[in-house]
């Protein structure tokens, strides 16, 4: 569904194409473009009763749906890619089924919805079929990204500050959750680190984990039992970056901005069809309750030997956008206020399959 | 200067400000908005006011989706209103949330130190109840007495 904006976009692209692929005039390459523009563009159809009032979390459904988590209205919508509302997931409550703060979801065994639940510190499936709740299992931590391993194992990043744990393992169709996996030292150092940028982002490639953090630099490679063997630092050329005294900067009182500002945090990975992995952070910008955000998407090389750092997305002005993948295609929702002051909730869809990059070698 | 220095004057200057006083103390009623929204003159069921620092609307989002759907239902009834003009920027966060506001009150007797939004319900023009709007208790009250 593209508008008259969508049409003006196709042209960028097609702009954008004929710029990468030459004809004479200069390559272009990934890393060194302004700004990466989408593929498409839809605004998703939402009412007065079903609205987005704080978007946590999205997800692609296996038919294409996309599902978002609401932080303030308490449900889960589930939207169709032409951004037709196709139903709803729980309410506010503490019952079976019921949401206290819903934030990360995903998708477990083509057949369920996840959803972690922040307030009530669980995590519940429902079936996509029937839209009924199933059952639910505690939760405890910072939930923030959930990865189906095999079959309806769910792989999540979670940050548990009593268990000093990154990461949990929940096979859905039984209660056990099983925490596991290591946190930085620089969270041991710094309890206001830890609270203030808890959270962990997964992703697996095949038997190995890929997992990192909000307040940390590095990405981690892991084996199914959490055992780190690697560690991958993705150069910080156009976003923040950590400060590597970012510990004894949390020593201080920090206002909310102050924290906010100081980091890149990791929002998203995703293995690529043809063996990259697409990496996602953001620059929060945090002032008297608005948040804004720049995102940068990164590609490391399927050998995770060289890096594509730090190609800008559009700039979130009106608040933070979540984003999430669906195959090869980078979706991010962005919440846009229209005059200023009518908000509406748009879906950016970002094509990731060029891979015209200068690549730069990882140390 | 129309302080007066003389004896029976200061007296007269003192029994004013005490009055003054007295009249801060008084019970709240509810408040007048800028925008002029506020319960029908034939409305003599209850009517209930959230008041919130604009700076709290990231804070409260989570209880603030209640009061956006009671609103909703009851919208000669319930009103949202923030204790000062907002900011741009605090405009913004508003708007992102969809959060519908009524108007603006700067009555003093209607505001605490606390952070936080803050629920007032009306008989009337007496009030009945009072508290944080993250009083369970208060707001299973409220909407009882809306539902009426």
């Amino acid at each position: 569904m593209m508008g008259r904006a969508g049409g003006m976009m196709v042209l960028a692209i097609f702009a954008f194409v004929a710029c990468g692929r030459g004809g004479g005039g200069e390559r272009v390459y990934l890393s060194e473009v302004e700004e990466l523009p989408p593929t498409d563009s839809v605004i998703l159809a939402e009412t007065e009763v079903d609205y987005i009032g704080s978007p946590a979390h999205i997800t692609a459904g296996p038919e294409g749906t996309i599902f978002v988590s609401d932080a303030m209205n308490s449900v889960v919508h589930e939207f169709s890619r032409d951004g037709g509302f196709v139903r709803r997931f729980g309410q506010r409550g503490e019952g079976p089924g019921e949401f206290g703060t819903p934030v990360a979801t995903g998708i477990a065994h083509d057949s369920l919805l996840v959803v972690s639940d922040w307030r009530e510190s669980r995590a519940s499936v429902f079936s996509l079929a029937s839209g009924v709740f199933i059952r639910s299992a505690p939760l405890e931590g910072y939930a923030f990204s959930m990865r189906a391993a095999r079959g309806d194992t769910m792989v999540i990043g979670v940050t548990n500050p009593n268990l000093s744990t990154s990461l949990a393992k929940w096979s859905t169709d039984v209660g056990q959750v099983d925490y596991f996996g290591p946190l930085p030292t620089e969270y041991s150092q710094s309890i206001a680190l830890l609270h203030a940028h808890p959270y962990t982002t997964a992703t697996l490639l095949g038997d190995t984990i890929l997992f990192g953090f909000s307040g940390n630099p590095n990405l981690f490679l892991a084996r199914m039992d959490g055992t780190v063997f690697d560690t991958i630092a993705i150069p910080a050329v156009r976003r923040r970056g950590v400060p590597n005294d970012i510990v004894q900067r949390f020593a201080k009182d920090l206002t909310e901005t102050e924290i906010a500002g100081m980091v890149s945090s990791l929002v998203a990975l995703h293995r690529l069809s043809d063996g990259r992995v697409a990496v996602v952070h953001q620059d929060v910008n945090f002032e008297r309750g608005a948040m804004s955000a720049a995102t940068f998407l990164s590609f490391l090389s399927p050998d995770l030997r060289r890096s594509c750092p730090d190609i800008p997305l559009q700039f979130g002005r009106d608040r933070r956008p979540v984003v999430t993948f669906d195959g090869d295609s980078l979706l991010t929702l962005e919440t846009k206020l229209r005059d200023g002051e009518r908000a509406e909730n748009v879906l950016l869809s970002y094509d990731l399959s060029s891979t015209d990059c200068r690549w730069v070698p990882l140390s | 200067m129309l302080i007066s220095h003389t004896r029976p004057g200061r007296i007269v200057v003192l029994f004013a400000l005490l009055l003054c006083v007295g009249c801060n103390d008084a019970a709240p009623k509810p408040p007048v908005l800028d925008t002029g929204a506020g319960p029908d003159a034939s409305e003599e069921r209850a009517s209930v006011y959230l008041l919130f620092d604009p700076q709290d609307c990231f804070t409260c989002e989570a209880e603030m989706a209640r009061w956006v759907a009671h609103r909703r239902e009851y919208p000669s009834r319930v009103f949202i209103v923030l204790t000062r003009r907002p900011s741009a920027s605090e405009r913004q966060a508003i708007a992102v949330r969809r959060i519908p506001i009524d108007g603006v009150s700067q009555d003093r007797r209607l505001r605490k130190a606390e952070r936080g939004g803050r629920a007032f319900l009306f008989q009337g023009p007496e009030l009945v109840r009072e508290g944080r709007t993250a009083d369970a208790e208060l707001m299973t009250t409220i909407e009882q007495e809306l539902g009426r």
